[in-house]
C-alpha cells in the first residue's frame, strides 16, 4: 500500500523562510599584518530568497537571491613609532641668556609616538544563491527529507570597504598628531606615511574580512555542507481513521511508514511511502 | 599629560649644571639610589671664562630596554669642556616603558651635583606638551602655569609664541613668575640663582574644557 504527498513549490518557499528567517550567525578572528593588529568579527543573517524546484532527474531544490546583510566589526590597533620616523621638537633651537649660568639653549623634545587605536563597523549585503539535493533519512522515529547543499563559496566585492578603513585610520591619526604641538606642517605627510604603510596590508586584510564571512555562513545549518537539512519530517507510524461514518467498533489503525522516497515533478516535492 | 617633577626626569625635561672648578667629574642617570650604573666622565679644564660666559655641552640619555638603565650617547662618554661651561642632560626619544631617573655627578665620592636637589647655578627646563591649568609647588609655595592649547593659535603665531622660551629665577625657593602663562610647545626653564635642595613638584593638573 502506497501514499504520496506533494509539497507545492510554495509550500517549500514557507518552509525555508522560516529557516532562513532563524540563519543568523557570527565569529571573531584577530591577526596581525606589519604594524597593524587587527581584531575583527563578522555577523551574517538571511533574508528572502526564493527556493525553485528542478524537475527529476535533476531532483534539486535552486535557492536563488538569499540577501545575506551584516557587518565586520574591526579595529586597528599600530604603533605609529613602528612606521613614522623619529621627529624632534622644536625644530628649531630657542636660547636664552641667564647671566649666573649663560646662554642656555633648551632641549629638543623627540616626540614618542603614540599608539593609535582605530574601530570601524563596516555594513555588508550581498545576494547569494546555492542548489540542493534531497535525500531521506532515518530520523528514528520519522523519517526526514533533508537539504544536502553543493558546495559553494559565496562571492562577493568588499573592496567598498577599504575606502571607509581608510577614513577612518586618516581621521585617528589625524586627530593624534594633531594634538602634538609643532607639526602641523608636517602631519600631512605623516598621514600619507601611515596610510601608505596600510594601503600595502589592505588587499590581505580585506581578503581575511571575506574568508570569516564564508566562515560564518558555513555556521549557518541551511549552508553548511556537512549539516544536512532537514526540510521535512514524517513519523514511521501513521495514524488512518476510516473514511466512512464511523460505525461502532472502527478503531483508527495505526499503519508503519516502511519507506519513503522524495522527488520533484511538476516542480512539486513528492514524497512516496510504502505503508505496511 | 604631562609629568612635571624636577626629581623625576622624563624626556620633557633638561638639567643643566655649571662646573665651575676644573677636574674630573662622574655622571650617571639611575631611576633609584640603589642601582649601580656605569658612569660618563667629564674633564673640566682650567681656563679663565667668567660665569655667565661659558659654552653649553649636551650630554644625552638613551634608556637602553634590555640592560634596563639610563645610557649616554657614546660620544658622551667622555667629555672635556672648560671652566664655567656648563652641561644641558637631556634624553632623546622616549621608549616604551622608560621610566622617570635623576642625575647625579661626583668628584671622586663627594657628590657634585643631584638634579633632585636643584642649587645655585643649576637650571631645570620642562617642555610642555599639555593644555591645561598645572600648578606645582617649591618649597612652600604653590605656583600656576596656564598652557594653551596650539590649536588655538594660527601656526604662524603660535611658532612665534614657542620660539621663546619663559625663564624662571628662583632665588630661595622663590620664583620670579608665579603664574606662567605659555602654549603647547613651550620650555620653562627654572635657573636657580641661589638655593639649595630647590625642587618643582607638579600637584595638580586640570585639562582645559
Amino acid at each position: 500500500m502506497d501514499a504520496t504527498i506533494a509539497v507545492s513549490e510554495p509550500g517549500v518557499n514557507v518552509v525555508l523562510q522560516k529557516a532562513i528567517a532563524l540563519a543568523h550567525a557570527a565569529s571573531s578572528d584577530t591577526a596581525t599584518w606589519g604594524p597593524f593588529q587587527v581584531g575583527y568579527s563578522a555577523s551574517v543573517a538571511l533574508s528572502g530568497g526564493v527556493a525553485v524546484l528542478e524537475n527529476a532527474p535533476a531532483n534539486k531544490l535552486d535557492l536563488n537571491n538569499v540577501n545575506v546583510a551584516g557587518s565586520v566589526s574591526a579595529f586597528f590597533t599600530f604603533d605609529l613609532g613602528l612606521i613614522l620616523p623619529t621627529i624632534c621638537i622644536p625644530p628649531f633651537q630657542v636660547c636664552v641668556d641667564i647671566p649666573f649660568i649663560g646662554n642656555v639653549c633648551t632641549p629638543q623634545f623627540c616626540i614618542p609616538w603614540p599608539s593609535v587605536h582605530v574601530a570601524v563597523n563596516l555594513p555588508f549585503a550581498f545576494g547569494l544563491s546555492a542548489s540542493f539535493g534531497f535525500r531521506v533519512d532515518d530520523l528514528g522515529t520519522k523519517w526526514g527529507i533533508v537539504l544536502l547543499i553543493d558546495p559553494f563559496s559565496a562571492r562577493f566585492d568588499l573592496t567598498p570597504m577599504g575606502p571607509l578603513i581608510i577614513a577612518a585610520i586618516q581621521n585617528e591619526v589625524s586627530n593624534t598628531l594633531g594634538s602634538i604641538p609643532l607639526i602641523g606642517g608636517l602631519i600631512a605627510g605623516l598621514v600619507n606615511t601611515v596610510i601608505g604603510a596600510f594601503s600595502g596590508v589592505l588587499t590581505p586584510i580585506l581578503g581575511a574580512f571575506s574568508s570569516l564571512i564564508n566562515l560564518v555562513l558555513s555556521l549557518l545549518d541551511l549552508l553548511n555542507v556537512n549539516i544536512p537539512y532537514t526540510l521535512l519530517t514524517f513519523d514511521k507510524t501513521q495514524t488512518f481513521v476510516p473514511t466512512n461514518i464511523p460505525l461502532l467498533g472502527d478503531a483508527p489503525v495505526n499503519m508503519t511508514l516502511a519507506l519513503l522516497q522524495a522527488e520533484v515533478l511538476d516542480r512539486e516535492l513528492l514524497a512516496e511511502g510504502q505503508l505496511a | 599629560m604631562d609629568f612635571l617633577n624636577s626629581q623625576h626626569l622624563t624626556s620633557q625635561n633638561g638639567f643643566v649644571h655649571l662646573f665651575h672648578d676644573a677636574g674630573d667629574f662622574t655622571y650617571f642617570a639611575s631611576v633609584s639610589d640603589y642601582v649601580q650604573c656605569k658612569p660618563g666622565i667629564i674633564t673640566v679644564q682650567k681656563a679663565g671664562t667668567a660665569v655667565g660666559k661659558g659654552m653649553q655641552h649636551e650630554v644625552v640619555f638613551h634608556w637602553d630596554k634590555s640592560a634596563r638603565a639610563f645610557v649616554p650617547r657614546e660620544e658622551d662618554m667622555r667629555k672635556t669642556i672648560q671652566q664655567n661651561d656648563f652641561v644641558m642632560f637631556r634624553f632623546c626619544r622616549a621608549e616604551p616603558g622608560q621610566p622617570t631617573c635623576f642625575i647625579l655627578g661626583q668628584r671622586g665620592d663627594k657628590v657634585e651635583f643631584d638634579s633632585r636637589r636643584l642649587r645655585t647655578q643649576q637650571a631645570f627646563t620642562h617642555f610642555f606638551l599639555t593644555a591645561g591649568e598645572h600648578s606645582y609647588h617649591m618649597g612652600r609655595g604653590i605656583y600656576q602655569i596656564s598652557v594653551t592649547d596650539h590649536r588655538e593659535f594660527a601656526v604662524e603665531e603660535h611658532k612665534a609664541r614657542a620660539s621663546d622660551a619663559v625663564v624662571i629665577i628662583v632665588n630661595g625657593g622663590d620664583p620670579s613668575l608665579k603664574h606662567a602663562k605659555i602654549v603647547t610647545g613651550q620650555t620653562i626653564i627654572w635657573a636657580v640663582e641661589k638655593g639649595e635642595n630647590v625642587s618643582i613638584e607638579g600637584e595638580a593638573y586640570k585639562p582645559r574644557t
